[in-house]
């Protein structure tokens, strides 16, 4: 009995300092891993919408994880929408700037767990600025072949399923903009 | 016990090899090996905590009651995980981008709760740090050859670089599940077959 409360405080012993440790590294880690993230979150933002000069949060919108307003000089230019889709390997999070004019202005994958080699080529120029330029208007599709229409894009090889996610996102994102923002 | 410090470095190396000869750590061996990247990343990272947790146990082991090392050493290799991820996050955060992921996996990385307990808690701090670097850097060396490979097969490329391109078809099946087994198997085949080999059977 004498032994086992002695172990037992023993490993609370371990376990308190472990804890303390631990407190006082995220306390000096957590408000420089907020910056961070925010400074990554601005930069895709000022990537997709490079119009904008200055990004404002909007409140109140469903259906998108973030809505920015991108403004230039005051004047509104374009949204950026952060979107959470499921791809193949899990939840993937993308930002899709949209620009006033009704057109996609770039989209960016800021998380995804997709295989490398397949999926994870999604974040490659190749296959994500194919979506530059397309209209708000129809929906975008995913085809197996090079694209023969403007509302089509290519998906990866042998990675149909994020592609898919990918688009779905965007569709969504447009539908949220030709609803809500328009 | 005194050891000498080659041998202990060479022991975890090539020896006792933590994936071919050991067959330890599975779980992340088979799953990040996709390319030679992640394989060598995943393998540093683990040399890392594996270093760091053999000095700190090592360092304590006659301060920890043998019936309850077992949960002692988690807690220590846990934390140890922790601030290692919380610190990169913070101010090193392409690394942590692409090495995020597998860094929780480490702390359920049975190599380092296994020299823990096979080796830190019964030698000196310095032979320790030495046996977590020749067993991190032996688990890096076979990651990364296992990534290659399958990475070369079913993309084409090494660390990225085109290797086979044009007319090669890659073989996707090797970047997915079944080409890890796939390959583990063949790996560990052939180390032995030279093992055999050297020892005259």
């Amino acid at each position: 009995m004498k032994e086992t409360i002695k172990l037992g405080f023993t490993l609370f012993l371990f376990t308190a300092i472990s804890a303390l440790i631990l407190a006082y590294s995220n306390g000096v880690t957590a408000p420089e891993i907020i910056k961070v993230e925010e400074e990554i979150n601005n930069q895709a933002r000022m990537e997709i919408l490079s119009s904008a000069d200055a990004f404002e949060l909007m409140e109140g919108i469903d259906g998108a994880k973030e809505v920015y307003k991108g403004t230039a000089d005051g004047a509104t230019v374009g949204y950026t929408l952060t979107m959470v889709t499921s791809g193949y390997g899990g939840d993937m999070e993308l930002a899709v700037g949209i620009s006033n004019d009704g057109m996609v202005s770039g989209i960016k994958i800021i998380k995804h767990t997709e295989t490398p080699g397949l999926g994870a080529n999604a974040i490659k120029p190749a296959f994500s600025d194919q979506y530059q330029g397309k209209s708000t208007e129809s929906v975008i599709e995913v085809v197996k072949t090079p694209p023969t229409a403007d509302n089509e894009v290519q998906a990866i090889t042998g990675a149909t399923i994020t592609s898919r996610a990918v688009t779905k996102a965007v569709n969504e994102a447009r539908d949220i903009y030709t609803s809500a923002l328009q | 016990m005194e050891k000498n410090l080659g041998q202990v470095f060479k022991n975890g190396l090539v020896d006792e090899n933590p994936t071919f000869v050991q067959l330890l750590g599975m779980c992340p061996t088979l799953a990040v090996t996709t390319s030679a990247t992640n394989g060598l990343a995943m393998g540093l990272a683990t040399t890392t905590v594996l270093v760091g947790s053999n000095l700190v146990i090592s360092a304590m082991r006659n301060i920890i009651p043998d019936k309850i090392r077992i949960p002692a050493f988690i807690v220590i290799i846990a934390t140890f995980v922790t601030i290692i991820e919380m610190f990169m996050h913070a101010y090193a955060i392409d690394l942590y981008a692409s090495l995020g992921l597998f860094i929780p996996l480490i702390v359920v990385n049975c190599v380092i709760l296994g020299r823990a307990e096979s080796f830190a808690s019964k030698n000196t701090a310095p032979a320790s740090i030495v046996d977590g670097l020749g067993m991190g850097l032996g688990f890096a060396g076979a990651l990364t050859i296992l990534g290659s490979i399958r990475e070369l097969l079913g993309v084409g490329s090494i660390f990225g670089f085109t290797i086979l391109g044009g007319s090669f078809k890659p073989a996707i099946m090797m970047i997915l599940p079944p080409g890890a087994f796939l390959t583990l198997g063949l790996l560990i085949a052939l180390y032995q077959h030279s093992k055999i080999k050297k020892e005259g059977r």
